[in-house]
């Protein structure tokens, strides 16, 4: 199904996995050069930094010749949807032929195509969509994203197809009357479930292997629309938006101690998961998560300012870590403080002191000017750059 | 590493019994690194304690009273300073590394309560007097001095923002074309003047092997500040802008050969990128005035167009052909 050469993409695992095995001393320098013999990489992939140029680039063609025809058309009494429709096919035919003949992956120019063939059909579908309903648009977008997902395993792809599929559980939710939106929550939550371990149970057969990074996406989105559809913030918000007649302001909603039990319980629950299991998934999600489950019980119960929160939450958090690093100053039950994997990029780029000269910026005095140096709202760190 | 791949390279004689049965022993006693989660957290940790902080005493400042609080920032600066002396080794002219996990951020932290410190001693007490240039001096000295004591590049990075503001530009990667008034003719020649130093210590730190690892840093900051002072150049000289052009041209063939000489795809991507917008400008600029002149302005809009597709291909070729040529050397 995939546009790309199937073993060149095995072959683009197979060197990874040799180019980690080197240096942890599984298999000898020859072994290495003999793999990367058998198993060549046919592919014309460029360095990051050229893919960058490479995309921006494409980019650029693409728009201009679309600002082209659009001038050529200015005569003519064709409408621009038409002129999306063939420039947007144009695009998917060019990814096509450069895959197909130049062997281009992940080089930039093949992305820019297929994103912005891609992006220029759905835009037909969206401003020019006269005759059809919404959910028709989103089945629409959803099987374009598909067909690029399933064919050129883009992630982005993915996330897409996703999207409209709940826009159109979603609108048939909506539709069903009182019932149906009732058990909307339930219904998503379903989908996330199901979704997940379809995906978790594609990813470890071998036979669809190559969608690996598809699937490793469906897994992360489902955790969060798992956790987005039982989140009181979103259930409730949601249901004011649906409801008819309007919800007064500040009501609540039935088995509202359901949501607001699920809304604290998930995220912990994921990120003990993700601890016991070793699931680098589970652990970043519910991370991430605890924010947002801090952010939606202070939306509805101010129980303390927010600096004292922010105090009170540094010192736990930087006690924590404290706590951790120092038990896993040697190894234990299997976690380590080590770095163990590659940086790669973050590493080169030095991003994160990039991050630090970013946040803690100097104020700049006009020149001239009368000085305006300091001020209150800084004390350091993350002040929203106003020292 | 994933034991299917290397059971069917074993299958196929590319690797030896013993190798698989590393792989395997390796696998099985993998141990799962927390090293991101745990300083992502630290991170944030800092971040918002400081900034709880800095709203706190903000917000009681009538009852706290100024000299408690520039007691405190004190007290914060100096205990950090001293954990930091006291753990540090001898000064090293190669990279050292930090002692323990906490030591970036005691350091960070140090640096940036010594920061607030000045900064709130010039405000409420215009402590350095009305020339901001002696408030800004003075904390710049002491980030080049702690970066390169300490070994530290966030405080080295911190050092240069403060070096910019000193002579008066804003030069994160956020700010620097959002805060600065490029139309002032004085601030073009200071930033082109501060591009040229910083590529200079640059180049220093790696030829006489003084902080090799800083030149990085230094360059960064500086392609990206005589670039964009080059273009505001460009874009602000109206009468002489074909001589600013050559400038800027003769600039970008220096950083040609030495990102060719360097291997270093990521500074030609920003050279080709920096010279691409320079050309453009003045093709788009003849065109605009030709137009003027015959009148005739579809039949340019055109011209322009074209130009952009065909200039676009060619800067796609090109990019492609010295990526081939600097292919063996894949690094940064």
């Amino acid at each position: 199904m995939t546009a790309y050469n199937h073993t060149g993409l095995d072959n683009i695992d197979i060197q990874g996995e040799a180019r980690e095995a080197l240096p942890a001393g599984c298999i000898t320098e020859e072994e290495n050069a003999l793999i990367r013999q058998r198993h060549p990489i046919p592919f014309y992939t460029p360095n990051i930094y050229i893919r960058i140029g490479l995309f921006i680039l494409t980019v650029i063609i693409i728009l201009f010749s679309l600002g082209i025809l659009a001038l050529m058309r200015i005569e003519g009494d064709d409408s621009f949807a038409v002129l999306l429709i063939v420039v947007g096919l144009i695009c998917l035919g060019m990814l096509e032929w450069l895959v197909y003949s130049k062997k281009h992956h992940q080089s930039g120019v093949d992305d820019a195509l297929l994103w912005a063939g891609t992006s220029l059909l759905a835009m037909k579908i969206i401003f020019f969509a006269e005759p059809i309903t919404f959910i028709v648009q989103c089945y629409l977008i959803g099987f374009l994203a598909l067909y690029g997902a399933l064919r050129y395993i883009d992630r982005i792809m993915t996330l897409v197809v996703y999207g409209a599929l709940l826009c159109i559980v979603f609108k048939t939710g909506t539709a069903a009357g009182a019932i149906g939106k009732a058990i909307l929550p339930f219904v998503v939550m379903g989908v996330g479930v199901f979704l997940y371990l379809s995906a978790k149970m594609l990813s470890v057969n071998e036979r669809y292997r190559l969608y690996r990074p598809c699937l490793v996406i469906i897994e992360f989105a489902s955790l969060f629309v798992f956790y987005a559809a039982g989140n009181y913030y979103v259930v409730r918000e949601l249901n004011a938006l649906i409801s008819d007649p309007p919800m007064s302001p500040g009501a609540g909603i039935p088995l509202g101690w359901l949501f607001w039990l699920f809304t604290v319980v998930v995220p912990l629950w994921y990120v003990y998961r993700g601890l016991m299991k070793k699931d680098r998934i589970f652990l970043w999600t519910g991370l991430l998560l605890i924010a947002a489950m801090i952010f939606t019980i202070r939306h509805y119960y101010h129980l303390l300012p927010v600096e004292l929160m922010m105090t009170i939450g540094g010192i736990l958090l930087i006690s924590a870590v404290y706590a951790c690093i120092k038990y896993l100053r040697t190894p234990r039950q299997g976690f380590t403080y080590e770095e163990t994997n590659d940086r790669g990029l973050l590493e080169n780029l030095h991003l994160e002191s990039l991050v630090i000269a970013e946040s803690f910026a100097p104020v700049t005095p006009a020149p001239g000017s009368d000085l305006q140096f300091g001020g209150g709202s800084g004390g350091g760190g993350g002040a929203g750059g106003q020292y | 590493m994933n034991l299917t791949v290397f059971k069917r390279l074993h299958s196929e004689g590319l690797i030896s019994d013993t190798s698989l049965e590393r792989v395997r022993i390796v696998e099985e006693k993998r141990l799962f690194s927390v090293h991101w989660e745990l300083k992502t957290l630290l991170y944030l940790g800092v971040v918002m304690l400081s900034g709880g902080l800095g709203i706190l005493v903000y917000k009681n400042i009538e009852t706290i009273g100024h000299q408690t609080i520039l007691l405190f920032i004190a007290l914060v600066c100096g205990g950090c300073f001293y954990y930091c002396l006291h753990k540090a080794g001898d000064f090293s002219r190669y990279r050292a590394a930090a002692p323990d996990p906490f030591f970036d951020y005691i350091l960070l932290l140090g640096c940036l309560s010594f920061l607030t410190f000045i900064g709130y001693l010039q405000f409420e007490y215009t402590f350095f007097g009305s020339d901001y240039r002696l408030a800004t001096f003075i904390p710049m000295v002491v980030l080049f001095i702690s970066a390169y004591y300490f070994d530290h590049m966030g405080v080295l990075s911190l050092a240069i923002t403060n070096l910019a503001a000193w002579v008066g530009i804003s030069v994160t990667p956020l700010r620097i074309l959002r805060e600065n008034d490029f139309h002032d003719h004085g601030l073009i020649y200071t930033g082109l003047a501060l591009g040229v130093v910083l590529l200079m210590a640059g180049v220093a730190s790696e030829r006489r092997n003084f902080k090799k690892h800083f030149e990085f840093t230094y360059e960064n900051f500086g392609t990206h500040i005589l670039f964009i002072s080059g273009l505001a150049g460009l874009f602000t000289f109206d009468g002489v802008y074909l001589g600013w052009f050559l400038l800027f041209a003769g600039v970008a063939a220096y950083f040609y050969r030495e990102a060719l000489k360097r291997r270093s795809f990521y500074f030609l991507l920003v050279d080709i990128l920096y010279t691409y917008v320079a050309l453009s400008y003045v093709v788009v600029r003849l065109l605009m005035k030709s137009s003027i002149a015959t009148n005739d302005f579809v039949w340019f809009l055109y011209l322009g167009f074209f130009y952009f597709v065909l200039s676009a291909i060619g800067v796609v070729r090109l990019l492609i052909i010295l990526n081939r040529k600097m292919r063996v050397y894949d690094s940064l």
